[in-house]
């Protein structure tokens, strides 16, 4: 769950971008209202011999949150809203994981959110260490070791690439689980959601 | 003649081995203000009793408080200022970790073995192809394996859910603190133990003055904070102010007024001093007997006492009004002259008084033995030592003349007459349709009476937290600790579906944690094999040999869920071993108005072992048939009293009588009228309008035609009026009842009294209105 929270973090990166000075990352950074792009994402994960490859499409929505479409190899699609995250599997069947309303830690997980959509690093410093370095043109790295120890139990650290996007994701986590996450295809219109991409989030 | 020395110097004699014994008493101890030792207790069985205890044990010491803000940090660090403003020795602060990380860790050893009701419902009904795809993409869809243990070992993510529903809805651990979601804001949980050992009350309002200065500071830090506090203390203390308050001005106010009233009627300082003896004499007296008897005075007992004000002081003023009427007599001859009408006053004031002590109630029986041992000392200092005190010639006054003047203006109730007979049909009517309104009350809340602020606010925290209600729970007992679990088990899948319907918002019990070793075993069985199967079909599906990990599936036993520290909040739950039996609480949370108590009862129909109790219940239904009791002993006494009257009067003993039991009939049915309802603190003012009204009637017959004993029974009427009718001014419903049941009461007996009087040179064995000559020739 927590993991999500990050990519899309990542995702979401609308963080503000650093001053053209190389100053900070925040002002490299785009915030466009809604971003949509393709995901590739790699788990290695204790007990698998094989790492865990899927690849699928995302919708950002600043407003509303995000929408994870996993299309290979098994299709499902994840809806991060504000009040609750939930799964949906080929066969129609969905499954709530968190609700707001039962599990507050959910409410962590959209402030993080909400952090994010407002360009806010320095929310996301509250939960975690940042490692900022800039690197040429235009691209940033941060490297981010958590605080807190709840988020502590979870993860070992998160580094962040990219540029006017975030282009990469690579979470470690304390069992050794690691996975990496590449996002391609990014662009920012339209930038509203569709119709049938807003119900989604109800 | 002066023979009649000794008893005045032996009663001295008395008085100062009773002041002695109080010296001595009071150096150690104070007035016991233990609440709980005046709620009947409740002598049904050991289990019922140890369950009531651990209940009350709980409660009366926690006060909890919530700080409540939009943004969770900003409260946790509110509450820190606040926490920090509170005296330690007054509130002792509670941590507990039950729910933070060392808790988890605890159970995770036996997680195996732990499912919720809902997840072996979804696990027994599984369709494992189902459950394989929500595996499956929780796997590959963008990480949400859970969190807690690596993916092999929890592929459903059944651990958190688990913990989740352990801590409750809303309700969750945050660094260090216990915060909970509600009403739009973020609040944090402080909890505090006074530091009392046991509960006391004295009328300071410490707790809640700590609690408004950490308030204070709370706010200063953030003005918009949000602070709500709960906890029986904060009752007690306020219910202790009020009633410290109260005491102070029934007590003062009823002596001042009567002072004021013998002043008026006797121009001199020395009734008042003398009267004033006498009622000093008698609190002593009721004290030393109360703390003789009981080892202890309860402040109720001295609250109580203080309305005997009004009673005692009759002694003495009818010795006055007696000297201002026949000033020329000796005063010895007087107090022979005196002494029937005065002995015959004190036994069935008496009489009436131990009536009332019958009653099984711990606080009725000192306030008995208080009143009884009082007038016997007032009336033994009026007898033993006012004819010696009082020698000088007595004042007369023109307040006096006119009231004594007034009893042969009176109307006489005389049968055939016509007047006599509309009056009859009147009183009849009123008495009928008074009583026909009256409703009977036997609620045990009528004892107390909160501010509404603090019971709104005992609500509200109530709902944040879920709190379970401590009135109605089931008691759940078996022959061994599993038997008991199994049972509850039982009974709460049962209460599941009251939940679902919307009964209950929730309930807690033991085995929630610690589930029966049989459920144990199968919840085992059960996961192990759904995750195995699923794992297998994930397996096949990616193409992967998953190698298996063991899930640790320890059996949780009780006894080390009772000494580890993660039982701390829900301890309290288990009763242990009750003769010979084990037992446990099962609590229920969200029980509203809404709730039907009688289908809860009803759940408990057919298990064996599991026992609905409904405290408040039980304790009306005790209280109402105590009042019954009463109601009978209060025939009882009337019985009495008519036999001691009769013993004395003869034939004409009903004219003693039928004025109190008239004025008895008359204030209820006014009440009635006013909508106050019958409960069982109007029986006991019944109990005292008996002693008191009657003594009315008995000193108008025993000296009938005597002016002045009409002004003493004036001035005595309203002196216990003034007294008794300053009670209507509690704000407890019940002294308040009491207040005006003895305010119409004494007001009718007093108006009613001279109208049964016997018309003057009826044959009887008592004296006619005699002259000083008489009185001092009878010597």
């Amino acid at each position: 769950m927590i993991r999500s929270i990050l990519v899309a973090m990542a995702l979401l990166l609308s963080l503000p971008c650093f001053a053209a000075e190389g100053d900070s990352i925040r002002d490299r950074l785009a915030k466009p209202a809604v971003l949509r792009g393709k995901f590739e994402q790699t788990r290695h994960l204790q007990g698998f011999r094989n790492a865990l490859s899927s690849q699928g499409d995302f919708i950002v929505s600043r407003e509303r949150g995000v929408i994870w479409e996993t299309r290979k190899p098994f299709p499902s699609t994840t809806v991060i809203s504000k009040s609750r995250l939930m799964t949906r599997q080929a066969d129609g069947s969905t499954e709530i994981v968190f609700d707001k309303s039962h599990s507050p830690a959910a409410g962590i997980v959209n402030a993080l959110m909400l952090a994010l959509l407002g360009g806010d690093l320095d929310a996301l410093s509250k939960y975690f260490t940042l490692k900022e370095s800039t690197l040429p043109e235009g691209a940033w790295r941060v490297e981010l070791t958590p605080r807190k120890s709840a988020l502590a139990h979870v993860f070992e650290r998160i580094v962040l690439q990219g540029d006017r996007y975030v282009r990469s994701v690579h979470l470690e986590e304390k069992g050794g689980d690691v996975t990496d996450i590449i996002f391609q295809s990014m662009h920012d219109t339209p930038a509203e959601l569709e119709p049938s991409e807003a119900r989604q989030f109800e | 003649m002066r023979a009649s020395r000794w008893p005045a110097w032996l009663w001295a004699a008395l008085v100062i081995a009773l002041c002695l014994q109080q010296a001595v008493f009071w150096r150690e101890s104070r007035p016991d203000t233990d609440v709980i030792a005046l709620l009947p207790g409740v002598q049904q069985d050991a289990m019922l009793t140890a369950a009531n205890q651990r209940i009350v044990e709980g409660a009366t010491q926690q006060v909890v408080v919530l700080v409540g803000s939009p943004d969770f940090e900003r409260a946790k660090s509110t509450a820190q200022i606040f926490q920090e403003a509170i005296p330690a020795s007054l509130l002792k602060p509670v941590t507990s970790d039950e729910a933070g990380d060392a808790a988890l860790d605890f159970y995770a050893t036996y997680r195996g073995s732990l499912l919720t009701s809902e997840q072996r419902r979804r696990l027994s009904h599984a369709d494992i192809t189902q459950l394989a795809n929500a595996a499956l993409a929780r796997l590959y869809g963008p990480g949400l394996a859970g969190g807690l243990t690596e993916w092999r070992a929890d592929p459903l993510g059944l651990w958190p859910m688990w913990w989740q529903a352990r801590l409750g809805k809303g309700i969750q651990s945050r660094d260090g603190r216990i915060s909970v979601s509600g009403n739009g804001l973020e609040w944090v949980l402080l909890r505090f133990e006074t530091a009392a050992s046991t509960f006391h009350i004295n009328g300071n309002s410490g707790i809640q003055a700590a609690l408004d200065n950490a308030s204070a500071r709370a706010r200063t830090a953030d003005p918009n904070v949000q602070i709500l506090e709960a906890g029986v203390p904060l009752h007690a203390e306020a219910a202790a102010v009020r009633g410290n308050w109260e005491m102070d001005t029934i007590g003062f106010g009823s002596m001042l007024a009567v002072l004021i009233l013998v002043w008026m009627a006797f121009r001199s300082l020395r009734p008042i001093l003398l009267v004033a003896l006498t009622l000093l004499v008698g609190t002593v007296a009721g004290v030393a007997a109360t703390t003789m008897l009981f080892g202890k005075i309860h402040v109720l007992t001295l609250v109580f006492g203080a309305s005997l004000v009004g009673v005692a002081e009759d002694f003495g003023i009818l010795w006055f009004a007696s000297r201002q009427a026949y000033p020329g007599t000796d005063t010895h001859a007087l107090l022979r002259h005196l002494m029937p009408g005065l002995a015959l006053a004190l036994v069935t004031s008496v009489l009436a008084y131990l009536a009332l002590g019958m009653a099984p109630l711990p606080g009725l029986q000192q306030m008995a033995v208080f009143s009884a041992a009082g007038l016997l000392a007032a009336f033994l200092t009026v007898v033993c030592w006012f004819p010696g005190l009082d020698r000088s010639a007595p004042r007369s006054s023109e307040f006096s003349r006119r009231i004594a003047d007034s009893l042969s203006n009176w109307p006489r109730w005389r049968l055939p007459g016509k007047s006599a007979i509309a009056a009859s049909l009147i009183a009849i009517a009123v008495i009928v349709s008074g009583l026909s309104r009256l409703q009977v009350h036997d609620d045990v809340r009528f004892l107390l009476n909160s501010p509404t602020a603090l019971l709104q606010q005992e609500r509200e925290v109530g709902r944040l937290l879920a709190l379970p209600s401590p009135a109605q729970f089931y008691l759940v007992s078996g022959a061994s600790a599993e038997e008991v679990l199994q049972r509850e088990e039982q009974l709460k899948q049962r209460l599941d579906e009251v939940v679902v319907h919307g009964g209950l918002s929730g309930y807690a019990a033991v085995s929630d944690w610690v589930p029966s070793a049989s459920r144990q075993g199968a919840d085992a069985r059960l996961s192990s094999t759904v995750e195995s199967a699923v794992l297998a079909k994930v397996a096949t599906a990616m193409g992967e040999s998953i190698a298996p990990v063991s899930v640790p599936a320890a059996r949780l036993g009780l006894d080390a869920w009772l000494k580890s520290p993660v039982s701390a909040p829900l301890r309290k739950l288990w009763l242990g071993k009750v003769d010979g039996r084990q037992g446990s609480l099962v609590m229920l949370q969200g029980l509203g108005a809404r709730t039907d108590l009688r289908r809860m009862q009803s759940l408990a129909h057919g298990l064996p072992g599991v026992r609905w109790v409904d405290r408040t219940h039980d304790i009306s239904g005790l209280l109402a048939r105590y009042r019954w009791m009463m109601t009978l002993m209060l025939v009882a006494g009337y019985v009495l009293v008519a036999a001691a009257l009769a013993w004395r009067f003869h034939r004409e003993a009903w004219r003693a009588l039928m004025p109190t039991a008239l004025a008895a009939l008359l204030s209820q049915a006014l009440l009635g009228w006013l909508g106050e309802p019958l409960q069982l603190f109007t029986v006991l003012a019944h109990f005292l309008l008996l002693g008191v009204g009657v003594d009315y009637g008995i000193f108008l017959i025993e000296y009938r035609d005597d002016p002045s004993m009409w002004l003493a029974v004036t001035l005595g009427a309203v002196g216990t009026v003034l007294s008794f009718g300053l009670l209507a001014l509690s704000a407890t419903p019940a002294l308040h009842t009491f207040g005006l049941t003895m305010l119409f009461g004494v007001t009718f007996a007093w108006l009613l009294s001279p109208c049964f009087r016997p018309a003057a040179g009826h044959v009887g064995s008592t004296h006619t209105g005699s002259t000083s000559q008489e009185i001092a020739d009878a010597d």
